[in-house]
Protein backbone atom coordinates (compact mmCIF):
# COMPACT_ATOMS: atom_id res chain seq x y z
CA UNK A 1 0.00 0.00 0.00
CA UNK A 2 1.34 3.37 -1.05
CA UNK A 3 1.11 6.29 1.38
CA UNK A 4 -0.87 9.41 0.60
CA UNK A 5 0.91 12.78 0.56
CA UNK A 6 -0.98 13.78 3.70
CA UNK A 7 0.41 10.75 5.54
CA UNK A 8 3.87 11.40 4.14
CA UNK A 9 3.88 14.95 5.48
CA UNK A 10 3.37 13.53 8.98
CA UNK A 11 5.92 10.73 8.58
CA UNK A 12 8.74 12.95 7.31
CA UNK A 13 8.05 15.23 10.27
CA UNK A 14 8.17 12.29 12.72
CA UNK A 15 11.37 11.16 11.01
CA UNK A 16 13.12 14.29 12.24
CA UNK A 17 12.77 13.09 15.82
CA UNK A 18 12.61 9.34 15.70
CA UNK A 19 13.69 6.38 13.60
CA UNK A 20 10.67 5.07 11.70
CA UNK A 21 9.98 1.31 11.50
CA UNK A 22 11.67 -0.46 8.58
CA UNK A 23 8.49 -1.13 6.62
CA UNK A 24 7.36 2.45 7.01
CA UNK A 25 10.72 3.66 5.77
CA UNK A 26 10.49 1.41 2.71
CA UNK A 27 7.00 2.58 1.85
CA UNK A 28 8.05 6.16 2.42
CA UNK A 29 11.05 5.69 0.15
CA UNK A 30 8.82 4.35 -2.62
CA UNK A 31 6.49 7.31 -2.30
CA UNK A 32 9.30 9.85 -2.31
CA UNK A 33 10.88 8.25 -5.39
CA UNK A 34 7.66 8.89 -7.29
CA UNK A 35 6.50 12.14 -5.75
CA UNK A 36 8.46 15.33 -6.40
CA UNK A 37 6.22 17.44 -4.22
CA UNK A 38 6.69 15.31 -1.11
CA UNK A 39 10.43 15.16 -1.80
CA UNK A 40 10.51 18.95 -1.95
CA UNK A 41 8.42 19.14 1.22
CA UNK A 42 10.78 16.76 3.03
CA UNK A 43 13.83 18.82 2.01
CA UNK A 44 12.16 22.04 3.09
CA UNK A 45 11.13 20.93 6.57
CA UNK A 46 14.55 19.37 7.10
CA UNK A 47 16.13 22.66 6.08
CA UNK A 48 13.88 24.60 8.49
CA UNK A 49 14.63 22.07 11.24
CA UNK A 50 18.38 22.73 10.93
CA UNK A 51 18.22 26.46 10.19
CA UNK A 52 15.95 27.34 13.08
CA UNK A 53 18.76 26.48 15.51
CA UNK A 54 20.46 29.71 14.42
CA UNK A 55 17.58 31.78 15.71
CA UNK A 56 19.24 32.41 19.08
CA UNK A 57 22.41 33.63 17.39
CA UNK A 58 20.33 35.97 15.30
CA UNK A 59 18.88 37.42 18.51
CA UNK A 60 22.28 38.69 19.63
CA UNK A 61 22.95 40.68 16.51
CA UNK A 62 22.50 44.42 16.56
CA UNK A 63 20.38 44.34 13.45
CA UNK A 64 18.24 41.59 14.92
CA UNK A 65 14.77 41.01 13.56
CA UNK A 66 13.36 41.93 16.98
CA UNK A 67 13.58 45.30 18.77
CA UNK A 68 16.08 45.91 21.60
CA UNK A 69 15.01 47.11 25.06
CA UNK A 70 13.98 50.74 24.82
CA UNK A 71 15.74 53.30 27.00
CA UNK A 72 12.89 53.67 29.49
CA UNK A 73 12.76 49.93 30.04
CA UNK A 74 16.50 49.95 30.59
CA UNK A 75 16.13 52.62 33.28
CA UNK A 76 13.44 50.56 35.02
CA UNK A 77 15.55 47.40 34.94
CA UNK A 78 18.64 49.31 36.08
CA UNK A 79 16.67 50.54 39.11
CA UNK A 80 15.59 47.02 40.02
CA UNK A 81 19.19 45.80 39.73
CA UNK A 82 20.44 48.69 41.87
CA UNK A 83 17.78 48.00 44.51
CA UNK A 84 18.89 44.39 44.75
CA UNK A 85 22.57 45.34 44.95
CA UNK A 86 21.73 47.89 47.66
CA UNK A 87 19.80 45.25 49.61
CA UNK A 88 22.74 42.87 49.44
CA UNK A 89 25.21 45.54 50.52
CA UNK A 90 23.21 46.51 53.61
CA UNK A 91 22.98 42.84 54.58
CA UNK A 92 26.75 42.41 54.66
CA UNK B 1 34.63 29.66 45.63
CA UNK B 2 32.23 31.76 43.61
CA UNK B 3 33.54 33.33 40.43
CA UNK B 4 33.39 37.10 40.25
CA UNK B 5 30.61 38.23 37.95
CA UNK B 6 30.57 41.50 36.12
CA UNK B 7 27.08 42.44 37.28
CA UNK B 8 27.60 46.12 36.47
CA UNK B 9 27.67 45.34 32.79
CA UNK B 10 24.89 42.76 32.66
CA UNK B 11 22.20 45.06 31.38
CA UNK B 12 24.45 46.53 28.73
CA UNK B 13 25.90 43.21 27.58
CA UNK B 14 22.92 40.85 27.78
CA UNK B 15 19.82 43.03 28.20
CA UNK B 16 18.81 43.13 24.55
CA UNK B 17 19.56 39.48 23.93
CA UNK B 18 17.52 38.31 26.94
CA UNK B 19 14.70 40.67 26.02
CA UNK B 20 14.47 39.34 22.47
CA UNK B 21 14.74 35.79 23.71
CA UNK B 22 11.77 36.42 26.00
CA UNK B 23 9.87 38.39 23.39
CA UNK B 24 9.86 35.50 20.92
CA UNK B 25 8.30 33.34 23.61
CA UNK B 26 5.79 35.59 25.36
CA UNK B 27 4.80 37.97 22.55
CA UNK B 28 4.25 40.87 24.92
CA UNK B 29 6.75 43.74 25.40
CA UNK B 30 5.88 44.53 29.02
CA UNK B 31 5.88 40.88 30.01
CA UNK B 32 9.21 40.27 28.28
CA UNK B 33 10.68 43.25 30.11
CA UNK B 34 9.42 41.89 33.46
CA UNK B 35 11.02 38.54 32.73
CA UNK B 36 14.38 40.16 31.96
CA UNK B 37 14.20 42.18 35.18
CA UNK B 38 13.26 39.10 37.23
CA UNK B 39 16.13 37.21 35.62
CA UNK B 40 18.71 39.81 36.61
CA UNK B 41 17.37 40.06 40.17
CA UNK B 42 17.27 36.27 40.55
CA UNK B 43 20.80 36.05 39.14
CA UNK B 44 22.05 38.63 41.65
CA UNK B 45 20.49 36.67 44.49
CA UNK B 46 22.10 33.46 43.24
CA UNK B 47 25.42 34.86 42.09
CA UNK B 48 27.33 32.93 44.73
CA UNK B 49 26.24 29.75 42.96
CA UNK B 50 27.82 30.67 39.66
CA UNK B 51 30.64 28.20 39.12
CA UNK B 52 32.01 29.56 35.88
CA UNK B 53 31.22 26.28 34.17
CA UNK B 54 29.24 28.08 31.49
CA UNK B 55 29.50 31.59 30.13
CA UNK B 56 27.67 34.38 31.93
CA UNK B 57 25.27 34.59 29.04
CA UNK B 58 24.43 30.88 29.08
CA UNK B 59 23.94 31.06 32.83
CA UNK B 60 21.57 34.02 32.55
CA UNK B 61 19.65 32.42 29.68
CA UNK B 62 19.24 29.32 31.84
CA UNK B 63 17.57 31.41 34.54
CA UNK B 64 15.35 33.15 32.01
CA UNK B 65 14.40 29.82 30.46
CA UNK B 66 13.17 28.58 33.85
CA UNK B 67 11.07 31.70 34.27
CA UNK B 68 9.53 31.25 30.83
CA UNK B 69 8.78 27.59 31.53
CA UNK B 70 7.13 28.55 34.84
CA UNK B 71 5.01 31.02 32.94
CA UNK B 72 4.01 28.44 30.32
CA UNK B 73 3.11 25.92 33.01
CA UNK B 74 0.89 28.40 34.81
CA UNK B 75 -1.03 29.33 31.69
CA UNK B 76 -4.49 27.89 31.70
CA UNK B 77 -4.44 24.99 29.30
CA UNK B 78 -8.05 24.41 28.53
CA UNK B 79 -7.42 23.26 24.98
CA UNK B 80 -8.87 19.78 24.65
CA UNK B 81 -7.42 17.03 22.52
CA UNK B 82 -9.85 17.76 19.71
CA UNK B 83 -8.86 21.39 19.65
CA UNK B 84 -5.21 20.48 19.47
CA UNK B 85 -5.92 18.45 16.38
CA UNK B 86 -7.89 21.12 14.62
CA UNK B 87 -5.35 23.86 15.07
CA UNK B 88 -4.25 23.67 11.47
CA UNK B 89 -6.94 23.03 8.95
CA UNK B 90 -5.50 20.22 6.89
CA UNK B 91 -8.39 20.33 4.46
CA UNK B 92 -6.99 23.59 3.22
CA UNK B 93 -3.73 21.85 2.26
CA UNK B 94 -4.78 18.42 1.02
CA UNK B 95 -7.53 17.26 -1.34
CA UNK B 96 -9.99 14.49 -0.53
CA UNK B 97 -7.52 11.87 -1.82
CA UNK B 98 -4.83 13.05 0.56
CA UNK B 99 -2.79 14.77 -2.18
CA UNK B 100 -1.33 18.28 -2.05
CA UNK B 101 -3.78 20.95 -3.17
CA UNK B 102 -1.16 23.52 -4.07
CA UNK B 103 2.06 22.71 -5.89
CA UNK B 104 5.13 22.24 -3.72
CA UNK B 105 8.20 23.37 -5.66
CA UNK B 106 11.80 23.17 -4.48
CA UNK B 107 13.31 26.29 -2.90
CA UNK B 108 16.19 27.99 -4.70
CA UNK B 109 19.43 27.98 -2.67
CA UNK B 110 17.66 28.45 0.68
CA UNK B 111 20.96 28.82 2.58
CA UNK B 112 21.43 32.23 0.98
CA UNK B 113 18.33 33.37 2.88
CA UNK B 114 20.06 32.77 6.21
CA UNK B 115 22.50 35.58 5.40
CA UNK B 116 19.69 38.05 4.94
CA UNK B 117 18.25 40.04 7.81
CA UNK B 118 14.91 40.33 6.01
CA UNK B 119 14.57 36.55 5.97
CA UNK B 120 14.94 36.32 9.75
CA UNK B 121 12.29 38.96 10.12
CA UNK B 122 9.90 36.89 8.01
CA UNK B 123 10.79 33.77 9.97
CA UNK B 124 10.05 35.59 13.24
CA UNK B 125 6.72 36.75 11.89
CA UNK B 126 5.84 33.25 10.71
CA UNK B 127 6.63 31.86 14.16
CA UNK B 128 4.55 34.57 15.82
CA UNK B 129 1.67 33.83 13.45
CA UNK B 130 1.44 30.23 14.65
CA UNK B 131 -1.42 29.34 17.00
CA UNK B 132 -0.11 29.96 20.53
CA UNK B 133 0.05 26.36 21.61
CA UNK B 134 1.85 25.21 18.47
CA UNK B 135 4.29 28.08 18.77
CA UNK B 136 5.10 27.26 22.42
CA UNK B 137 5.59 23.61 21.52
CA UNK B 138 7.72 24.38 18.50
CA UNK B 139 10.06 26.73 20.35
CA UNK B 140 10.53 24.40 23.32
CA UNK B 141 11.16 21.37 21.15
CA UNK B 142 13.05 22.82 18.19
CA UNK B 143 15.03 25.69 19.64
CA UNK B 144 15.33 24.93 23.33
CA UNK B 145 15.63 21.24 22.41
CA UNK B 146 13.80 19.94 25.46
CA UNK B 147 12.83 16.26 25.30
CA UNK B 148 9.29 15.15 24.42
CA UNK B 149 8.18 14.16 27.91
CA UNK B 150 9.27 17.46 29.41
CA UNK B 151 7.56 19.44 26.68
CA UNK B 152 4.31 17.49 27.02
CA UNK B 153 4.46 18.03 30.76
CA UNK B 154 5.04 21.78 30.53
CA UNK B 155 2.33 22.35 27.94
CA UNK B 156 -0.10 19.72 29.28
CA UNK B 157 -0.19 17.86 25.97
CA UNK B 158 -2.04 14.60 26.50
CA UNK B 159 0.36 12.22 24.74
CA UNK B 160 3.59 12.06 22.80
CA UNK B 161 1.64 10.89 19.74
CA UNK B 162 -0.44 13.96 19.96
CA UNK B 163 2.72 16.04 20.16
CA UNK B 164 4.00 14.48 16.91
CA UNK B 165 0.71 15.41 15.24
CA UNK B 166 0.98 18.98 16.49
CA UNK B 167 4.60 19.27 15.37
CA UNK B 168 3.76 18.01 11.90
CA UNK B 169 0.97 20.56 11.60
CA UNK B 170 3.27 23.29 12.81
CA UNK B 171 5.75 22.39 10.07
CA UNK B 172 3.03 22.46 7.42
CA UNK B 173 2.05 25.91 8.59
CA UNK B 174 5.56 27.28 8.96
CA UNK B 175 6.65 25.95 5.58
CA UNK B 176 3.57 27.47 3.98
CA UNK B 177 4.23 30.83 5.59
CA UNK B 178 7.88 30.88 4.43
CA UNK B 179 6.77 29.81 0.96
CA UNK B 180 4.20 32.61 0.71
CA UNK B 181 6.26 35.38 2.24
CA UNK B 182 9.75 34.57 1.08
CA UNK B 183 10.49 31.77 -1.34
CA UNK B 184 7.63 32.38 -3.73
CA UNK B 185 8.84 35.92 -4.33
CA UNK B 186 12.38 34.63 -4.55
CA UNK B 187 11.37 32.32 -7.35
CA UNK B 188 9.56 34.88 -9.48
CA UNK B 189 12.43 37.37 -9.39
Amino acid sequence: MIFKCKEVSKLVSDGLHTKLPLMTRLRLYLHLRMCNMCSAYKQQIEWIHHSIKQLNDNLTQHSSSLPPLDSEAKVRIKKAIDREVEKQNTKH
Amino acid sequence: MAIKLNTEKWLEDYGDFLYRYALVRVRDNAHAEDLVQETFVAALKAKENYQGKSTERTWLVGILKHKIIDHLRKQKRTTALEDEQQLVDEDALFNENGGWKATISPWNSPDAALEQEAFWKILQQCIQALPERLRDLYLLREIDELDSDTVCNILAISSTNNMWVMLSRTRLKLRGCLENHWFQGDRSE
